[in-house]
């Protein structure tokens, strides 16, 4: 009994804790590297003039290669440009960053700490850590110069915590991220073509990104993996943190590893008790033999038993494994809401059954050591 | 059906094999026992009596030869088989009782009528068999551990009628019993003899063996008179 408790507490905690973590990590991945960025490095020759950028066609060929992977994503289209600010009496080189309206909401919302998503030409939405650095709040104003060189003022409308992303964009501590609408960066930094910087797309799932950043190498770079003449870069934030996958699947691999040991000892007690319990009663069988009880009778009872001691056993395994589990989630975490998660609340039904398979599956030798017992001599003995 | 014989025995023989060379527990035995008698088989310790009561019990299968119950020959039978036959013409008395000790002395009793037929008894066929072997209704729902020696060998005595099984098999049924016991035991049997059931009992206690029609001796595996 002990052992099987022992066993499906193992199995229910480390599977709960390891299925906790991966959620977690999940959430992680999912709000950090959900997006793609793709940039031009082709020279267009507009007016005379060599520039850079993607045109409203590169954009739609963007778009048509991630719509032949899922329907499920967000594009959007940015500018960015360098401008200074001050912020009271400091100064910051400040990159803004023009993002079309449906992505500008994707990007920011879920990581906005306090405030609203920016509308027109003079809001933004800055990173917390600079808004601490530099005492702003939400209505505080940043002043600058417009396209023009006229002076300006901006409203700061939102504070957003610092992702992959963000990272990456700004690349160093010093360079203050400005968030704002296409408007915002045409207002600070004027337009000269119909050229986009940037195009992103942004999914829920960061599973898909891989997929997509290959569909719109090939369409856009014609052969995939070729590197020779791209028209496009694309940057897949995913790659920073695949690599963390690999870590988890080693430790789920270790924790399954342990489960299986601790199911082992388990089994060997399981059937240590149960051959006991036959040679306890080698009596009582020989007499139920004698009086008219078949083979399997007596073997449905010793699985019986054993399947009784199992379910007993797993649950109050599953119970403990019910109480270890979220403490140490909490205390990895400080959330306990994973509890709540299907990958992790499937651990409690998976623990009964291995429980009760184990359980019965040890039991099996004994109840056929039984069943096969010569009546004569099982009533013989004392 | 009358003159088939209840239990029947051509030529059986079983053989221990031992390490130290074979053993003859029994060697060529022939009998017959028919319905309706009252046989004692008779002998010293280590004679071979407890073999031939497996033997004829169905606990255990002969070396060679034929047994015969009702006419069916066990030789070839199944496990299964050999319980069925068991569970509907052998009733057993030990001497030892081997009730079972979490059970009470009505639950000892129904037990058979439970493997046989799947559910409770309600035809009070259990209390009238405790009745009647003389286990007052106050003694039912105790154990066998609350019951003195000759009570628990009545208990024993009901369970093996519980089948109406067509004969009794009575291992010394009152070894573990004193005079005053076995004689109200052998009181039962003999009754149940008068009321035409088949009995064998195995004793060597010559004055239990007085209430048999018949008497078998056998000594080293064979029969001597």
């Amino acid at each position: 009994m002990i052992g099987i408790i022992i066993g499906v507490f193992t199995i229910c905690a480390l599977g709960m804790v390891g299925a906790g973590l991966q959620e977690n990590i999940n959430d992680t991945i999912a709000d950090n590297a959900n997006s793609l960025m793709i940039s031009s490095i082709e020279e267009k020759h507009i007016d005379g003039n060599v520039v850079r950028g993607l045109s409203e066609k590169d954009i739609n060929d963007i778009e048509s290669a991630v719509k032949s992977v899922s329907s499920n994503y967000t594009i959007a289209v940015a500018n960015s440009g360098y401008k200074n600010v001050k912020a009271g009496r400091d100064n910051a080189y400040a990159m803004v960053l023009g993002i079309s309206d449906g992505g500008l909401e994707k990007v920011i919302k879920d990581m906005l700490e306090v405030g609203t998503v920016p509308k027109g030409p003079g809001s933004v939405v800055i990173l917390s850590e600079y808004a601490e650095r530099h005492n702003l709040h939400i209505n505080s104003r940043l002043s600058t110069t417009n396209a023009l060189g006229e002076p300006t003022t901006l409203r700061v409308v939102g504070i957003m915590e610092s992702s992959t992303m963000t990272k990456m964009m700004a690349m160093s501590q010093d360079i203050c991220l400005l968030f704002g609408t296409l408007d915002l960066h045409r207002n600070l930094l004027g337009t000269k073509d119909n050229l986009y910087g940037m195009c992103m797309v942004i999914v829920d799932d960061p599973y898909l990104l891989k997929p997509m950043a290959n569909a719109i190498e090939r369409k856009m770079n014609g052969k995939a993996y070729k590197d020779s003449d791209d028209k496009v870069t694309i940057t897949n934030s995913f790659d920073t943190i695949d690599s963390l996958n690999d870590v988890l699947d080693m430790i789920s691999i270790f924790r399954i590893a342990l489960s299986s040991i601790s199911l082992i000892v388990a089994a060997v007690a399981i059937v240590n008790v149960m051959l006991m319990s036959v040679k306890e009663r080698t009596r009582e069988i020989g007499i139920l033999r004698s009086i008219r009880t078949f083979k399997r009778q007596i073997l449905q009872m010793f699985i019986y038993e054993a399947g009784i001691i199992g379910f007993i056993g797993a649950l109050i395994g599953v119970i403990l494994a019910c109480i270890a589990g979220p403490i140490v989630l909490y205390m990895m975490t400080k959330s306990l809401s994973l509890m709540l998660a299907p990958s992790v609340f499937c651990y409690i039904p998976i623990g009964i059954l291995i429980g009760v398979a184990v359980c019965v599956l040890a039991g099996l030798y004994p109840a056929l050591h039984a069943a096969n017992l010569n009546p004569v001599d099982a009533m013989a003995t004392d | 059906m009358t003159d088939v014989p209840v239990v029947e025995l051509h030529d059986v023989t079983k053989v221990y094999r031992m390490p130290a060379g074979d053993v003859y527990a029994l060697n060529h035995v022939n009998f017959s026992v028919k319905k309706g008698e009252f046989v004692a088989i008779m002998g010293p310790s280590g004679s071979g009596k407890s073999t031939l009561m497996n033997i004829i019990g169905c606990l255990d299968v002969p070396t060679s030869g034929v047994v015969k119950i009702n006419g069916v020959a066990t030789t070839d039978m199944s496990d299964d088989e050999l319980t069925i036959h068991r569970r509907d013409t052998v009733g057993f008395i030990f001497q030892k009782f081997n009730l079972i000790s979490l059970l009470t002395a009505y639950e000892n009793v129904e037990y058979p009528l439970l493997l046989r037929y799947g559910r409770q008894d309600h035809s009070e066929r259990v209390k009238k068999l405790l009745n009647m072997v003389g286990i007052p209704e106050d003694r039912m729902q105790h154990t066998p551990f609350e019951l003195s020696g000759g009570q628990q060998q009545r208990v024993s005595i009901a369970r093996a009628l519980a089948n109406d099984p067509t004969f009794l098999l009575c291992d010394e049924p009152t070894g573990n019993l004193d005079s005053k016991m076995s004689l109200q035991i052998m009181e039962i049997l003999s009754g149940l003899h008068k009321e035409g059931r088949t009995v064998l009992m195995v004793t060597h206690n010559p004055e239990t063996a007085e209430y048999a029609d018949r008497t078998i001796i056998i000594k080293d595996g064979e029969i001597v008179s």
